[in-house]
């Protein structure tokens, strides 16, 4: 079994298990890294941090396909846990959701969500969304589900029509979307926790996704109180962003007032500590491995 | 010679579909001024498809890269229908230039832009005009020029077409307007525009099959792109070759 395989099925296993799968989502290949060395199980790679962290910019349909996979790539090749795709919304029409499926299932990924919002896209959380007609958003599903080469290679629906049309609507799509074959559901920036009570409540039997945003429209949860009402999967797509944001800003700031990291200094990772964490000494070892040795003819 | 001075020089002015930087090296080469790197070509030559909806930008502006290593000869660039609003082709049309491009293309087609004929759907005139002044507004470089694709003939027919161009012209939304997805039983309509309109056509040399090159210049068109000559041309060449490998080789 190779390491895309052995992948996909961990994430449903983990998906199918009941427990919960807490996610976080790494803007890029060292993020990713550190997130497995501290123990995350899966990874999510997702618009808003990879918008930010390739290009400096909001999520708003800046990055597209090509990005996109670009980063899901480094990031898998990175890390020996599962990671799921946020494709946006398939960044065309089926024909490039079937490119797209074949692209994420042949570089790793273990699975990746379609949502239903027009091109170009916003942040859930953001305002002024659209969304596509149900009928044509459960044509993309089923363009998805047909593409994948492998069962396991996880589809997952996400509504944005809470901002547009309602709680009842978001969830009578996201049944559809289910019913057209998407594996795992997610509705988008419920505003209250009676309305998160009553997503995971209209999906007993499928495993349901909670999206954790600081300061974004969901209410704020601990995983055990999100698990507790009936979700298997949460992610916290921007902590990582904001956490990084703040301490470089921070560090930078001290070092054009200052001149110096000293005062920062004990924040930091020392310079063997982060070699060690990166990998030098497999590197090296490697390198090693394979030296060129006299050969006498 | 910049793009422009390109386009002034000749009455007609025919640039021919590229895909990569050998088959743009191969028309600097022999004698043409510009070349037209397109999504019809790349996608054939890059994924092994014939819908140029599936490129997306930053892949397209990545490979515009690699033909950019290799020196300053003008690459007017298909950013088919700014792969989405006007916000998406401000910021594609932005990447494109910073990757090279000397000229830009954007076409009336809602996103995905498609290539085959049953398969291309129009945006509203207002919308098209909205796209065209966000990819002007994102040009750093004022010898940058824009071009207007309309394809839309089918829909909007003969009438509607004229109103675009002069529409297009009166307010400069552009410094050349193309013409493409034209049927043979539209041809001569467009054909007889150009007694009275100054415009360009797009040519598919796999999907129209209406006019020889010969023929076309001598139709008052005042520019003709090509795409699927070189494509096509490289497919046939590698299966002649695999061919001919096959006679002369045990495999």
């Amino acid at each position: 079994m190779n390491k895309a395989a052995r992948m996909r099925k961990a994430f449903k296993e983990m998906c199918f298990s009941g427990d919960l799968v807490n996610m976080v989502v790494a803007p890029n290949a060292l993020s990713a890294k550190i997130a497995e060395k501290t123990g995350f199980k899966a990874i999510f790679q997702a618009g808003y941090a990879t918008s930010a962290d390739r290009l400096a910019q909001p999520d708003r349909g800046i990055a597209d396909f090509g990005l996109m996979s670009d980063s899901a790539r480094e990031i898998i090749n990175a890390v020996n846990i599962p990671v799921f795709i946020d494709a946006d919304t398939g960044y065309g029409d089926e024909q490039n959701i079937e490119r797209l499926v074949h692209v994420y299932e042949n570089m790793g990924a273990a699975g990746l969500f379609i949502e239903d919002q027009t091109w170009p896209k916003r942040c859930g959380h953001m305002d002024g969304k659209t969304i596509i007609s149900e009928e044509a958003m459960v044509s993309k599903i089923q363009a998805a589900v047909n593409a994948r080469q492998h069962d396991d290679f996880l589809i997952m629906s996400r509504t944005d029509a809470y901002a547009v049309t309602g709680l009842q609507s978001a969830i009578d799509r996201s049944r559809h979307y289910h019913e057209a074959g998407a594996d795992l559901v997610f509705v988008e920036a419920p505003k209250t926790k009676d309305d998160l009570q009553k997503v995971a409540d209209s999906f007993p039997d499928v495993p349901v996704m909670a999206n954790m945003i600081e300061n974004g429209k969901t209410p704020l949860l601990s995983n055990e109180e999100i698990h507790e009402m009936g979700f298997t999967i949460a992610i916290h797509p921007n902590v990582l962003v904001y956490t990084t944001t703040y301490s470089t800003e921070k560090l930078l700031r001290d070092m054009v007032e200052l001149g110096t990291t000293e005062r920062q200094i004990d924040k930091m990772v020392t310079f063997p500590q982060f070699n060690h964490f990166i990998g030098l000494d497999d590197v090296n070892a490697l390198e090693e491995k394979f030296a060129t040795a006299p050969i006498e003819l | 010679m910049t793009l422009k001075e390109v386009f002034d020089q000749k009455s007609v002015t025919t640039v021919i579909g590229t895909m990569d930087a050998q088959s743009t090296n191969t028309v600097e080469k022999n004698g043409f001024n510009a070349a037209y790197f397109n999504g019809y070509d790349v996608v054939r030559a890059q994924l092994g498809a014939t819908n140029e909806g599936l490129i997306s930008p930053s892949e397209l502006s990545a490979e515009l890269r690699h033909v950019k290593e290799h020196g300053n000869f003008p690459v007017i660039v298909d950013a088919q229908s700014g792969f989405g609003n006007q916000l998406t082709t401000y910021y594609v049309v932005q990447d494109l230039e910073r990757s090279g491009a000397a000229g830009i293309v954007l076409n009336d087609q809602i996103f995905p832009a498609h290539t085959a004929q049953n398969e291309v759907t129009m945006i509203e005139f207002s919308d098209f005009v909205a796209k065209l002044k966000a990819g002007r507004a994102a040009f750093d470089d004022e010898k940058t020029m824009l071009f207007a694709e309309l394809d839309g003939i089918q829909e909007y027919g003969a009438d509607g077409l004229r109103k675009r161009i002069q529409y297009i012209q009166q307010n400069q939304l552009a410094d050349f307007v193309l013409v493409g997805h034209v049927t043979p039983d539209q041809f001569a309509a467009v054909a007889d525009m150009t007694k009275n309109e100054s415009f360009g056509l797009v040519v598919n040399t796999v999907r129209d099959q209406f006019a020889s090159a010969e023929d076309l210049a001598d139709q008052g068109f005042s520019a003709l792109f090509y795409t699927g000559v070189l494509s096509a041309a490289r497919q046939s060449a590698e299966e002649q070759a695999v061919q001919q490998f096959l006679t002369k080789a045990e495999v």
